[in-house]
């Protein structure tokens, strides 16, 4: 409790006693003042006090996600609509979680099963011309980002998910805080706009003291007479642009942060981990810990982003930047923060990880339940207050970035060999988690993925493709084994580049339900929902081609979805990726062989008509197929 | 008695009551920021130059002890009788007795307007080296004052609620702007000879002051614009009038010594931000004023030569606070205080304003900067303890036929809390006499002549240069001559107004009074001054000074 000077960690005391003498003098005030009458303060029931946290999730392979940023979805409440800029992709736009929650009819139409939302947790306002409305820059970890409502707006979202069956996971950051300090590297006392760079090194032409350039040795103080050690940190007060001291108070500290500046090589394990993230995001310390290191970290971290489970009842959390982090954390974090949900009451609570990196062993890593070396292991357990040791577990799953790569941009957009696909899928049985993380989802990792076709960090899929291709690509992650994840105004058929132009707001659309790409995806959640095969069954790749050109079977991908989990359903998925000719899963004259028993007639369960019989040794001969489009074939 | 006070100035007088009720509180608590006196009121060790500490003031001489009641104003008019007053029950049926009630509604005013060149058409400047000069360059001001006196004869007392409205330079539209800088100095009631005769009580804003040195636009002695209250009695015994006054009051500068406001962030996760009050300290001032006022003769049988003795004391202090010196970073300020001691022997001969008053002020800690002084460099201990005021001074007036003569002179020490010598440390003397000869009753010619010291503390910066400037004290003065015909509509004297006047001015100044001025101001390379222009001054009908 000493981490968190400022708030009380739990909603009890965080909550209750405010609202409580809030109720009590509500109550009192009715008595004496009739409280029925119009413009009595109350709160609607449920949203004031503690609440009970509750398991919503059977398996989260039969949920399909859909990423909302806040800020952009829609406009709910006029009252927090504070600094609002719509002329400007880069500043606040107003949306909050009440527009969000005006809308679950619309998402629950589309099919989406599960919401993730953007960081809840108070941001710097502004930096160097930018907002945080998309909250990844928070300042304090304790308090709720006002401009998206809040307490009783983000626990009414949650409860009115819960109503619908929607569950709700929020995204959160661990590597790092907000612009919340500076490196006062020629120890003037403020910061300053230039203090290096002639892009030499670097790359950076104009260095600032809020952003220095990574130094292995710590950023150095220096003037023109040289170095002269360490560069003091010092926090930042500006209260109207929020550039304020961080919260908890630990982040206070400046031994809780790496403070080497920012990682221009990502490549150097060093920077990597240790570095500030480019636009003067701080590096917090994550492999510190109070019992071993003196300093709080790791339980600072556990105890705010549980403290919101327990004060809402989300979930599961998305996790920013992954890679960036101490290893040793996800261990102690996934953890601790499990167990301590699992007392509350929340099990299968899903922690997957953003590691935005092509290199599929790299993002698998994190799912891996593999113990450290014994040495290790023993340090890492000094951190370890509670007689539960750390083990190997790790996150539940990742976003599956290597599949963005390899398959969405490379095959579905760029007309690559599907070949990569089958070769990058492969991988996953030896690079991510074979084994379930106790206590979390009870499906292993390399059965979980988080498969998407762009999100907010990437340009959408429309920006380098057509509508044809969006489907298809949308086709394939909603049957590929794991679970679909759709960027919001992707059913609106959004076009938007790189940050920030694909951060577009939803709300001038309407919210039309009749669009083409809306109601493809409505027919895809409703296939998926209907097929055990397709949510939870095992995956084999019956044709990847290598060919690109006038070959019969260029751009052909087919898999079967079948066993493990799904019984005896069945599911045959046939893409046709190439953007101008059609193929066929056949070359040579060799069809395509599939675990069917000969006689088995499959029926395209997108609704083109088409149906196959399987023939002898459980060859299909398919029909070519137009150009980017798919056969979900079904017995 | 709802019946016993059914006229129309109760209203106005219960109005301005519940005004002054509603804003001391306020000002007491909340502290909104409180307009700075005008350029005169401020501290005294305020270096020469355009911006000089002397008063904006108010009014002109204190008439002379012995002349006209200072608080006297047109005699208060019998109010009308109420023509559908209520009436208290008649218990013996017969008419019940009438309370009888004058009230009037007072304006005043004390104005002063400049336009004035320079020898090369530049604008006309004061060019004094001391705190307190003359006052013919001194920047334009007036004073509206609103005043309500009422007399009760149920209670035999008498009510005087007062406004004065004051506006300080610039305030002209030749700038193109619309703006003016104006303070509301006196919003006081007062009362007297209620349950007591002699005895006075009141509150509000008010502006306390006693006699002046009409010349230099300076107020030796006593010169308070507090927000608070005080008490005071009178009473004449034989030819004597005795007088006291005590007051309470406070004030705040708008300064970092004082006030602090910084900016937070909204409570309760609201967005934005929210002024925070970080140091917000009143600067409580009581002073005590004993007057001894002794007539030859029976006053009421006419002009009545005398002495009077004024002893006054004040005592200053300031609660301990705490400010913010950069983000987060605070610094403790101790409590602090300071007093006053003073006295002013007068003589007067009752006849056209003859009389000298010679006056003797010191004052410590806190207190030698005066009311309005923001103390700047501090004792170690972050007080001001070791600062000090030593202040003579001297005001005259006699008129003889057709010629009068004013003078006005004073020496001042001060030094501030810092034990080195710098350049905020400062003797300081002005001698000025004003001649005057008037041709008939409605105009005159004035002759003035004034000669100013002044030695500051200053430090070399490099002593073996001998272009440079030597270390330690540095005297500078200036002598100025200046010559004033004038109209005078209310007949002749020297405290006669109004005046509409033709000023010239020459000052001449010595190379340390122009090394006063930084490099690219004129004032540092030019050896002579004029002030060329014309002025008018009327008072009439104010209450800005006195008790």
């Amino acid at each position: 409790m000493a981490l968190l000077k400022r708030r009380s960690l739990t909603g009890r005391s965080f909550l209750r006693r405010p609202l409580a003498s809030l109720s009590a003098l509500a109550c009192a005030a009715g008595v004496v003042l009739a409280c029925a009458q119009p413009g009595c303060m109350s709160y609607d029931v449920g949203l004031e006090g503690e609440i009970r946290m509750s398991s919503q999730v059977v398996d989260w392979r039969d949920e399909v996600i859909y990423q909302v940023l806040i800020d952009r979805f829609d406009d709910g409440d006029a009252g927090n609509d504070y600094r609002v800029d719509r002329s400007a992709a880069g500043k606040w736009h107003g949306g909050d979680w009440k527009g969000l929650e005006n809308r679950l009819d619309y998402l629950q139409n589309l099919g989406v099963t599960t919401l993730w939302i953007s960081p809840i947790v108070k941001n710097v306002e502004t930096d160097a011309g930018f907002d945080g409305y998309h909250g990844y820059w928070a300042q304090d970890l304790t308090a709720l980002n006002p401009h998206f409502g809040d307490l009783a707006a983000l626990r009414s979202l949650v409860f009115a998910a819960h109503e619908k069956h929607m569950k709700v996971i929020v995204d959160i950051v661990t590597n790092h805080l907000g612009q919340v300090f500076y490196y006062d590297i020629n120890k003037n006392g403020q910061p300053d706009e230039q203090v290096a760079g002639n892009g030499s090194t670097s790359g950076v032409t104009h260095i600032n003291e809020y952003d220095p350039d990574f130094d292995p040795r710590g950023v150095q103080s220096s003037t023109s007479l040289g170095e002269s050690g360490p560069a003091p940190v010092i926090f930042a007060h500006d209260p109207v642009s929020n550039h304020m001291p961080p919260l908890p108070e630990v982040f206070q500290d400046p031994l809780a942060y790496n403070r080497k500046g920012r990682t221009f090589n990502f490549e150097d394990p060093d920077q990597l981990v240790h570095g500030d993230f480019p636009g003067g995001l701080k590096d917090v310390n994550t492999a510190l810990c109070q019992a071993r290191d003196g300093i709080g970290v790791k339980d600072a971290m556990v105890d705010v982003y549980a403290r919101w489970v327990e004060l809402t009842d989300v979930d599961g959390f998305r996790i920013d930047t992954v890679k960036h982090v101490e290893r040793e954390f996800w261990r102690f974090f996934s953890q601790k923060l499990r167990q301590r949900l699992l007392k509350g009451g929340k099990a299968n609570f899903f922690l997957f990880g953003e590691a935005f990196d092509g290199r599929d062993q790299l993002v698998g890593a994190f799912t891996k339940n593999d113990a450290p070396a014994e040495a290790e292991l023993a340090t890492e357990n000094e951190c370890v207050t509670d007689d539960v040791p750390i083990t190997g577990d790790q996150l539940d799953s990742v976003f599956y970035f290597p599949q963005y790569f390899t398959g969405i941009r490379d095959v579905f957009q760029l007309g690559q060999p599907t070949k990569k696909l089958e070769e990058l899928w492969n991988q996953r049985a030896t690079t991510w988690g074979k084994d379930p993380q106790k206590d979390g989802t009870g499906v292993a990792p390399s059965e979980l993925p988080v498969n998407f076709i762009d999100n907010h960090d990437v340009p959408r899929f429309l920006f380098g493709g057509d509508v044809k291709g969006l489907q298809n690509a949308l086709a394939f992650i909603f049957t590929a084994q794991g679970i679909p994840c759709v960027y919001y105004g992707t059913e609106q058929e959004f076009a938007g580049g790189n940050d920030p132009a694909n951060r577009e707001d939803l709300w001038p659309t309407g919210f039309p339900e009749d669009g083409g790409t809306f109601t493809f995806i409505q027919k895809l959640s409703e296939i998926r929902r209907s097929s055990d095969a397709i949510r939870k069954g095992g995956v084999k790749v019956v044709w990847a081609t290598d060919r690109t050109g006038d070959a019969e079977d260029e751009g052909i991908f087919a898999y079967e979805r079948a066993g493990g989990d799904a019984g005896s359903d069945y599911a045959l998925i046939v893409f046709n990726a190439s953007k101008t000719k059609e193929s066929a899963p056949t070359f040579m004259g060799n069809a395509m062989t599939v675990s069917l028993p000969e006689g088995t007639t499959v029926t395209d369960a997108l609704g083109s008509g088409k149906s196959f019989k399987v023939g002898t040794g459980g060859r299909l001969a398919i029909d070519p197929m137009p150009p980017q489009s798919a056969l979900i074939l079904r017995p | 008695m709802p019946s016993a006070a059914p006229l129309d100035g109760s209203l106005f007088a219960a109005s301005l009551l519940a005004l002054a009720v509603t804003v001391a509180p306020g000002l007491a608590l909340a502290q909104p920021v409180p307009s700075a006196d005008p350029p005169g009121d401020a501290p005294p060790a305020t270096p020469p130059g355009d911006a000089p500490p002397d008063s904006p003031d108010t009014k002109p001489a204190d008439p002379p002890p012995g002349d006209a009641p200072k608080d006297a104003g047109p005699a208060p008019r019998p109010a009308d009788p109420p023509k559908d007053a209520p009436k208290e029950p008649a218990k013996d049926g017969k008419e019940p007795p009438k309370k009888e009630h004058k009230g009037s509604f007072q304006f005043g005013s004390y104005g002063r307007v400049v336009a004035a060149l320079d020898g090369e058409a530049g604008p006309g400047r004061d060019a004094d080296i001391v705190a307190y000069g003359s006052r013919l360059d001194e920047d334009n001001y007036f004073e509206l004052e609103l005043r309500r006196d009422d007399e009760w004869e149920l209670t035999d007392s008498k009510t005087r609620a007062v406004i004065t409205l004051a506006v300080a330079s610039p305030l002209f539209h030749w700038d193109a702007d619309f703006d003016i800088k104006m303070a509301v100095r006196n919003l006081y009631l007062h009362e007297d000879d209620l349950g007591l005769k002699g005895l006075s009580v009141w509150a509000g804003s008010r502006m306390l002051r006693g006699d002046d040195i009409y010349t230099l636009n300076f107020w030796p002695l006593d010169n308070l614009n507090t927000i608070g209250g005080g008490v005071g009695y009178k009473r004449d015994v034989g030819y004597a009038h005795l007088d006291g006054m005590f007051h309470v009051g406070v004030s705040r500068p708008d300064a970092p010594f004082y006030h602090q406001t910084v900016i937070r962030q909204a409570p309760l996760d609201a967005f934005g931000t929210v002024p925070v009050e970080l140091l917000d300290r009143a600067h409580v001032i009581g002073s005590l004023r004993l007057e001894y006022n002794q007539r030859f003769t029976d006053p009421a049988k006419g002009p009545a030569a005398g002495l009077k003795i004024v002893g006054y004391g004040e005592g200053h202090g300031v609660p301990s606070g705490q400010r913010e010196t950069k983000p987060q970073v605070y610094e403790d300020l101790p409590s602090d205080g300071g007093f006053v001691l003073g006295g002013e022997l007068a003589t007067y001969t009752g006849i056209r304003d003859t009389y000298v008053n010679v006056f003797f002020r010191y004052a410590s800690g806190l207190a030698a900067y005066g009311q309005f002084g923001v103390p700047g460099a501090l004792a170690p201990d972050k007080t001001t303890s070791g600062a000090r005021e030593i202040l003579v001074a001297l005001g005259a007036n006699a008129e003889w036929g057709p010629l009068g003569l004013m003078l006005g002179t004073y020496v001042r020490s001060f030094r501030d809390a810092s034990e080195a010598l710098d350049f905020q440390d400062v003797d300081e003397g002005i001698v000025l006499a004003r001649p005057s000869v008037f041709f008939g009753e409605i105009a005159g010619l004035s002759l003035e002549a004034s000669y100013q010291l002044s030695q500051r503390g200053v430090i070399s910066p490099d002593p073996a240069d001998p272009s440079s400037f030597p270390s330690g004290p540095r005297l500078s003065s200036l002598f100025r001559f200046g010559v004033v015909p004038f109209l005078s509509p209310a007949g002749r004297g020297n405290f006669s107004r109004p005046h509409i006047r033709f000023i010239y001015e020459v000052t001449a100044r010595d190379e340390d009074a122009k090394a006063l001025y930084p490099a690219d101001d004129i004032f540092h390379r030019r050896d002579l001054e004029h002030f060329i222009g014309f002025g008018a001054e009327w008072w009439f009908n104010s209450s800005t000074y006195g008790n």
